[in-house]
């Protein structure tokens, strides 16, 4: 009743004006609406407490990655999943292997990645070699055999798949 | 006074109207998500046929090849290419997969499109059992399966000019692509919705083969606890610039686990067998 009596007595060239700012304040609405929505959507995907690294492994690191994630997610919720770790895999400090001293390291080391440990652009544009060209069409007619397949299922007591191709399959030697 | 009422009016316009406008601006970012999302749908609607798949996959796989270089010990490649083929045996997609190991010191896996799958020897070296190289494997075998690097190539831009009308693509065509998969497979992120995919049918054709189904959190988890060293950094820079974060993984991992039957196989010692002694010994 109030604002129909109101609207009665603005001037008709006022509803003009009237119009552009209601326009206004619905176009600012549905700018923060959809920041909003996007900020929920992000909030819901980060919600997720992660679980923290299980101890033993890695005696000072571990600890240490558990003090900053409580530190950096103080007022995140534990996820319930990480009662469910089984104990952990190795005892004492861990450290990252190399494979360096295999008898068979021909070309080893880190190959085309730089010290950020990402791969070098030129690397990734390069054309292969007539040789990578061939060893990629080795590894495409490389088959084990299926009674090699089976035998290694069942010594494993794992569950019998379905054989693999064996059209054009090489047997490779056994130990 | 008629100023003072016009200004009352235009207030209560502008109150009234902001939450109506926001919802509406919501529904509107909705909407937006659900047509994205129609279009990737439409995007992956006709697949690359087996054969231009192999196409794709090879050549990516001699670029690869050219960059790392191949780990050829028989009695390795044998070895992981049965753990690989007894995980790949229950994925539903039909495809000739093949195994090869990368002869890095880079801890990782990769896919490319055809079931070239790849391990590195640095991955190797810092496993522990059979289940968590089936694991490793099974997550790739999933990206495989699903098409992830196909679908993900095909909605870039500069590939969308490459359609599957023929057979078999064009020399340059084929370049093209192979240069984009390598560059998706080891600069970019699939999305989280493409590796939550991956984890879950990972773990369930690990568990389906026989496998402990807690093989790839075990490494994850291992990986996870490394010392911040710039050595292992450098091993892991590319795992972690490729993948989610460890342990936004190793909790969705336990969730997926968590769903299916207790039990499966291990196969530390086996794995010991073929891996840490014999024909390649790893050593610290």
């Amino acid at each position: 009743m109030f604002i129909p009596s109101i609207l009665r007595r603005v001037r008709r060239k006022h509803l003009g004006v009237l119009a552009a700012i209601l326009w206004l304040a619905m176009a600012a609405g549905a700018a923060v609406g959809r920041d909003g929505g996007q900020q929920n959507q992000q909030g819901q995907q980060q919600n997720q407490q992660p679980c923290p690294a299980q101890g033993g492994q890695n005696g000072q690191n571990g600890q240490n990655g558990q003090q900053t994630q409580t530190q950096q997610n103080g007022q995140a919720q534990p996820n319930p999943n990480c009662n469910q770790q089984p104990a952990p895999l190795f005892g004492g400090s861990m450290n990252i292997k190399k494979s360096s001293q295999s008898t068979d390291s021909a070309a080893l080391g880190f190959n085309g990645v730089d010290p950020n440990g990402q791969v070098q652009q030129a690397f990734l544009n390069a054309q292969p070699t007539p040789q990578s060209q061939a060893k990629a069409q080795a590894m495409a007619t490389y088959r084990p055999a299926a009674a090699d397949l089976t035998a290694f299922e069942q010594a494993g007591g794992l569950t019998p798949g379905a054989p693999p191709a064996t059209a054009g399959a090489t047997t490779p030697t056994t130990h | 006074m008629r100023t003072a009422k016009a200004i009352c009016v235009t207030m209560l316009a502008l109150a009234a109207c902001l939450p109506a406008g926001a919802q509406w601006g919501s529904k509107l970012s909705q909407l937006g998500d659900k047509l994205n999302k129609g279009k990737q749908v439409k995007d992956n609607y006709t697949p690359w046929t087996p054969e231009q798949e192999e196409q794709v996959g090879q050549a990516s796989a001699a670029r690869l090849i050219n960059i790392f270089g191949l780990f050829e010990n028989k009695d390795m490649v044998r070895y992981v290419n049965l753990v690989g083929n007894t995980v790949a045996a229950q994925a539903p997609r039909p495809v000739p997969y093949k195994f090869g190991i990368l002869n890095t010191e880079v801890i990782t896996a990769l896919s490319l499109p055809g079931g070239y799958v790849f391990i590195t020897r640095g991955a190797l070296a810092n496993m522990t059992s059979e289940a968590e190289l089936a694991g490793t494997l099974a997550h790739e075998i999933a990206h495989v399966d699903q098409r992830h690097l196909e679908k993900e190539i095909r909605s870039q831009n500069s590939m969308k000019m490459i359609q599957n009308e023929v057979s078999q693509f064009t020399s340059g065509q084929l370049q093209q692509l192979a240069g984009a998969s390598l560059n998706t497979a080891l600069t970019q992120h699939f999305s989280r919705d493409k590796e939550s995919d991956a984890d879950r049918l990972g773990v369930s054709f690990a568990q389906k083969a026989g496998y402990q189904s807690s093989g790839l959190r075990l490494f994850l988890t291992f990986l996870n606890s490394a010392p911040k060293t710039p050595d292992t950094q450098r091993q892991l820079s590319l795992w972690g610039s490729t993948h989610p974060p460890f342990p936004e993984r190793i909790a969705s991992l336990q969730t997926e686990e968590a769903k299916l039957p207790a039990g499966g196989q291990l196969l530390d010692t086996r794995f010991t067998q073929y891996v840490n002694t014999g024909a390649w010994v790893v050593k610290q």
